[in-house]
């Protein structure tokens, strides 16, 4: 794997920073199955906004590829399914872990009914 | 008379298509963990696939944030699945490395025996799913055999490890014990022993016609629909896709030791099947190698400070891509910890491989995508 230098307290990974109105668009720009293998979708709450975070790595380099964009609470996130078909199981975790509204989510999915609602989430909790 | 009625009704039925919904799990026999399918099926054959996988959520991410000292992360994280226990201790490890920013350090010795815990723990994990599939096709007696046989690879993680199941030999830093001289031999005759099962597993499910004729071109996942879905591990290497994180990531010795990627291209049930089986024939030799290279010394270096950076470790599970992020801000505890395990990366292909399969034949369908849950849910 390509080492970077830790600008900004990153070791390992490349990062591309964009809006949630463009994430699908930049996502599109770069994701082609054949050069590039899509690694997973992750979620980042730091109390004030959240983040939706898609990791990929670009298998002629080897290097893992973040594309990232932070995002109200409440703000509906678009699903990319229709771009990176296997998203839909991992939008569906983070959307019951962090409690984020993304297109086309199934309620329940990784989480039973009982559970806590969004265990991730630190700022603006759900059902206050 | 009532034989005609009945043989009518069922003229009827073929004729008119009779739709049934078919529960598979939460608790079924053929399944190992805990995951729920729900079949529509129009006269067997699978039309419509619904799952649920909300069973066994731990909450282990949200642990390692708020309750445990980056130092015992690998241990904690060993527990999210018994049978890849060394596979998440040891990129939990090493992305704790990285983001202290020590993973250069780490000597050699520590590398090989990390690499011996996971090759152990990818056989052990093999013989269990081929064992199991064997075990689905009716084959009761060829899985009692292999996993008689896996319990020689269980004595040997005891013998080197303290432990058949939680290993929690890998600390960050390097490892906490080292393997001495007079179990390298033990552990040198039990791989010949080992060695031979697979030949035997391999020529089960190589030569045995009903296994193979069961297997064959059952659930056919094509080179263009891996790449296209992103499966990973064994499944992707059985449709002919040249991935393994061994090679792709570098915190152990693989390339150094020669790795060679095994691949078919067939990409149905049976190459899955022994891709697994040929994949023990490279664990057994990338022991050996390991073994070979590297003298007893150091093991491990001091870790004096806190996880300060943004890291990623890729590693090869038995079942494939385990990925781990950590997001280090200075404290003992890491603020975020993301784990993306293979059967999270492997589940969304299965609703289209299951279509238009006849219902029978989802057991052993499932079981050669190897599963495991307790790691999708952690």
């Amino acid at each position: 794997m390509k080492e970077l230098p830790p600008e900004k307290g990153i070791r390992n990974f490349s990062v591309i920073e964009t809006t949630l109105e463009k994430i699908r668009e930049k996502i599109r720009e770069i994701y082609d199955p054949k050069k590039v293998h899509y690694i997973g979708v992750d979620a980042y709450d730091d109390g004030n906004k959240m983040e939706i975070r898609y990791w990929f790595l670009k298998k002629e380099s080897n290097v893992v590829l973040l594309v990232k964009a932070p995002f109200d609470y409440g703000e509906k996130v678009p699903s990319i399914s229709d771009i990176v078909k296997p998203a839909f199981v991992q939008e569906w975790e983070i959307a019951d872990l962090f409690g984020i509204n993304i297109e086309g989510r199934v309620e329940n999915f990784f989480l039973t009914p009982e559970s806590p609602r969004a265990p991730l989430r630190r700022g603006d909790k759900l059902g206050k | 008379m009532a034989s005609e009625s009945k043989n009518k009704t069922r003229e009827i039925q073929i004729k008119e298509k009779v739709y049934t919904t078919i529960p598979f799990g939460s608790q079924h026999v053929a399944l190992p963990e805990p995951i729920k399918f729900i079949f529509d099926t129009e006269n067997e054959i699978v039309k419509e696939i619904k799952f649920d996988i909300a069973y066994v959520h731990r909450g282990i991410e949200k642990a390692l944030t708020t309750m445990f000292d980056f130092r015992k992360a690998p241990y904690v994280v060993g527990r999210v699945c018994g049978i890849c226990s060394a596979a998440h201790t040891i990129p939990c490890a090493v992305v704790m490395e990285r983001a202290i920013g020590i993973d250069r350090e780490i000597p050699d010795r520590a590398k090989a025996i990390r690499m011996i815990a996971l090759e152990i723990n990818r056989l052990q994990s093999h013989f269990l799913i081929n064992g199991h599939l064997a075990e689905v096709c009716g084959y009761e007696n060829v899985f009692m055999h292999i996993w008689r046989d896996r319990e020689m690879i269980m004595d040997l993680a005891d013998m080197l490890f303290g432990n058949r199941v939680q290993y929690d030999v890998v600390c960050v830093g390097g490892v906490n014990r080292d393997i001495p001289k007079d179990k390298e031999r033990v552990l040198l005759d039990k791989l010949n022993e080992i060695e031979k099962s697979v030949e035997f597993m391999e020529k089960i499910f190589t030569k045995d016609r009903t296994l193979v004729s069961r297997l064959k071109g059952l659930g056919v996942v094509s080179k263009e629909m891996a790449l296209e879905y992103g499966i990973v591990g064994p499944m992707a290497r059985a449709s002919g896709v040249k991935t393994d994180c061994r090679v792709e990531d570098d915190w152990g010795l693989y390339k150094d030791l020669g790795f060679e990627m095994v691949t078919m291209e067939e990409g149905d049930s049976l190459a899955r099947c022994l891709v697994r089986v040929r994949e023990c024939y490279e664990s057994i030799r990338i022991i050996r190698e390991a073994i070979k290279s590297t003298e007893e010394g150091e093991i491990s270096i001091k870790v004096t400070a806190n996880p300060k950076y943004e890291a990623v470790c890729r590693n090869e599970a038995p079942r494939g891509e385990l990925f781990y992020y950590v997001k280090g801000t200075g404290g003992i505890m890491p603020d975020r910890v993301r784990i993306r395990t293979p059967t999270l990366a492997n589940i969304p292909i299965l609703p289209e491989v299951m279509k238009d399969v006849s219902y029978n034949d989802i057991p052993p369908l499932l079981m050669s995508f190897d599963p495991c849950i307790a790691c999708t849910g952690r």
